[in-house]
């Protein structure tokens, strides 16, 4: 079991390492094509680790996470290589509701929403606007070739390989996920707190919110009102029109001093 | 059931990661950096699942909170970083590197061979005779 586990989480980096890179933008579009296979390959071998994963889970809830999970990685994988920011920022977009969808078959359905508001609502669009600032005509010199893509991709998905290992063989078999009720005060049993209905969650969540984490909720708003005032004066201050500015578009940096 | 939760949040801060080391937008890398959030997230929110304790979630609202907080002001910098360069390349900052070091990036544009470039022309209207591009010029001032 254990074997087969590592080497399906070692073939499944390698192959979606393999397929990331060549999907990565490099200047030539001929291998959007060519990434496509052993992205999908590791798509498959990524479903094989997801089932030897479930353990006496209802069908619906199983099909549910596939669909959604599936959503989310491959949201993330086309956000990474798109070429256009812009096409980046709506696969952004898959991530976010993929991933409120997973909140939500773990009964968190106050953070689904907060997440499907604030970023797929607020901070893409924001993105968004930025990104039509800023766009020029066509897609950049900068958009078309990626910064070393073969040492990113084999950092990164080395991390992946051993996150998943780590992962995989610490939470899975023998050990129980969920403590005794009784390590959990003010919980009766699992069963019951699962079969809450949502807005009892959300109660819930509220009250730990503001009894227990008062003083942090007063931080965050206080740090969002800086954050904003702060975003004001850096964004409505004029720049000096140094040499390099607009109008001549040029690349040279420009004067530090 | 809790390790597949993990396992999507992994993929998310890995590939998050890969992005942000390989894309040269700014924005772009700013993307990925909220999708390591959302991979981070998701993980507090599965582990709060899991022991069925809420401190999971109230952590990731609070991650929601400092990331939108962080993306205004990203975006503010990246704004004011364009307005100065007018690209949104972050190679173009390596000029701030400490002396001695190589260049990350190549300081003139590259392309692969067979590729063309977006050209960007003048748009005129069709009345009158059209001026000469520069290129022409140059040209026909090589053959005079």
């Amino acid at each position: 079991m254990s074997g087969t586990m590592q080497i399906l989480i070692l073939a499944f980096a390698t192959l979606g390492g393999v397929g990331v890179y060549l999907l990565l933008p490099r200047g030539q579009q001929g291998r959007l094509v060519l990434g496509l296979a052993p992205s999908l390959a590791a798509l498959s071998l990524l479903w094989a680790i997801w089932g030897r994963c479930f353990q006496d889970v209802e069908i619906s809830q199983e099909v549910a996470f596939y669909v959604l999970a599936t959503v989310t990685v491959v949201g993330a994988v086309l956000t990474v290589t798109q070429r256009s920011p812009l096409h980046s920022a709506l696969w952004f977009v898959s991530v976010v509701i993929g991933t409120a969808g997973l909140f939500l078959l773990e009964h968190a359905s106050f953070l689904a929403a907060a997440n499907v508001i604030v970023y797929a609502g607020a901070i893409v669009v924001m993105f968004v606007f930025v990104i039509m600032l800023t766009q020029q005509q066509g897609v950049a010199q900068h958009d078309r070739f990626a910064r070393e893509p073969e040492l990113a991709t084999a950092g990164s998905f080395a991390l992946l390989a051993i996150l998943l290992t780590t992962i995989v063989f610490t939470y899975h078999g023998e050990h129980p996920v969920r403590p005794a009720p009784a390590d959990a005060p003010g919980i009766a049993a699992w069963e019951e707190w699962d079969a809450r209905p949502a807005a009892s969650h959300v109660a819930a969540l509220g009250r730990v919110l503001y009894t227990e984490h008062w003083l942090s909720i007063e931080l965050a708003g206080t740090l969002l009102l800086v954050a904003m005032v702060g975003a004001i004066v850096i964004a409505a201050r004029r720049a000096p029109q140094s040499s390099g500015g607009l109008a001549s578009g040029g690349r040279q940096p420009p004067d530090i001093s | 059931m809790l390790t597949n939760y993990l396992i999507v949040s992994a993929i998310l801060f890995a590939i998050g990661a890969l992005g942000f080391l390989t894309r040269r937008n700014m924005i772009v890398m700013f993307l990925c950096a909220e999708m390591m959030l959302q991979g981070v997230t998701l993980n507090l929110v599965a582990f709060g699942h899991a022991w069925a304790n809420w401190h999971g979630p109230v952590f990731a609202i609070f991650v929601l909170a400092v990331a939108a907080a962080e993306a205004a002001i990203a975006l503010a910098l990246v704004l004011s970083l364009y307005r100065r360069t007018g690209t949104l390349d972050a190679s173009v900052w390596q000029a701030l590197r400490e002396p001695g070091l190589p260049p990350v990036a190549p300081e003139t544009e590259t392309t692969s061979p067979g590729e063309k470039l977006p050209t960007s022309w003048p748009k005129l209207s069709p009345a009158g005779i059209a001026p000469k591009h520069a290129e022409e010029e140059e040209e026909e001032a090589a053959h005079v």
